[in-house]
């Protein structure tokens, strides 16, 4: 199994967004949600945008946003690095005191710093 | 405050425009002309009811059609009130599907952007937060039947006086 690492806050990591939270052009902030432990996040250190838009079941519903950690710290959430046996960039993204999905001001925010680095629909594995 | 008037006196025109889904069987959304673009937004919006189990990829379930209701009435009786109290129409919002069944409204302007998340049961509070390109933040909740004035001064605030 991997070592679980310290995710510095100038690196990004990656998150992918089905086509549903994406409307008229824009993301939407349904988009940021937990699912069980968190909201699952690829490390740049370990993995790419490709990489990532390549593990969904419909790559072409899908694209990929990109969010510097510390930005993401600083809208009050954890971000911590949980390898897991297939993939050792897994991090998960999850609120302090209460669930991303429950606090508008944190869903705002995440919408805001979101990069898109590949658009829904855009990437061909 | 100004003084309250009648809604009769205010609205230019009550040509009603009427917003009606094939899955409401017996419910139509009246609205006045003034507030068009609320009602295209609202009518926007109805894709919301068209989201199948599964709709995210995975396992996410449809949306509850009585939920989209109450919000849909909580918007129109602000817009309505925000014109009887301040003669105001605020911006209009988008009306998103929300995590987990529930109901995202979004404005998002180039000064300000505000959230507002209304719950599936109907004894939670709605939550909202906004911020401004000033950097001055503002957050909230209320009950969506009858105690929308903390979010309504906001929004009338904003188109009267500016940011």
């Amino acid at each position: 199994m991997w070592d679980i690492e310290e995710i510095p806050d100038e690196n990004k990591v990656f998150y992918r967004i089905h086509k549903s939270f994406f409307r008229e052009g824009k993301l939407i902030p349904g988009a940021f949600r937990e699912i069980g432990d968190g909201m699952s996040a690829d490390w740049e250190k370990y993995s790419t945008p490709e990489y990532l838009i390549c593990r969904a079941k419909i790559p072409s519903d899908n694209g990929i946003v990109s969010l510097i950690v510390g930005n993401i710290r600083k809208t009050d959430l954890e971000v911590s690095h949980k390898p897991s046996e297939k993939n050792i960039s897994h991090s998960i993204i999850k609120g302090r005191k209460r669930k991303i999905q429950d606090d508008p001001e944190v869903r705002l925010k995440l919408m805001k710093i979101s990069q898109w680095e590949i658009q829904i629909g855009a990437y061909k594995c | 405050m100004a003084k309250e008037k009648n809604i009769m006196d205010v609205v230019s025109s009550w040509r009603d425009i009427s917003i009606i889904h094939d899955k409401l069987s017996d419910k139509t959304f009246r609205l006045p002309s003034d507030l068009k673009e609320l009602a295209a937004e609202i009518e926007a919006s109805r894709y919301i009811l068209d989201l199948e189990k599964g709709w995210d990829g995975e396992d996410a379930e449809p949306y509850n059609i009585h939920l989209w209701e109450r919000v849909i009435e909580f918007l129109i009786q602000m817009y309505l009130t925000s014109i009887r109290l301040f003669d105001v129409i605020p911006d209009f919002p988008k009306i998103y599907h929300g995590p987990e069944g529930t109901i995202d409204i979004l404005w998002e302007k180039s000064d300000y952007q505000i959230l507002a998340n209304c719950p599936k049961d109907e004894d939670k509070q709605v939550l909202f937060y906004g911020e401004n390109s000033k950097k001055d933040s503002f957050k909230g909740s209320f009950c969506m039947t009858d105690n929308y004035h903390s979010l309504l001064m906001i929004l009338a605030g904003i188109k009267k006086c500016g940011i």
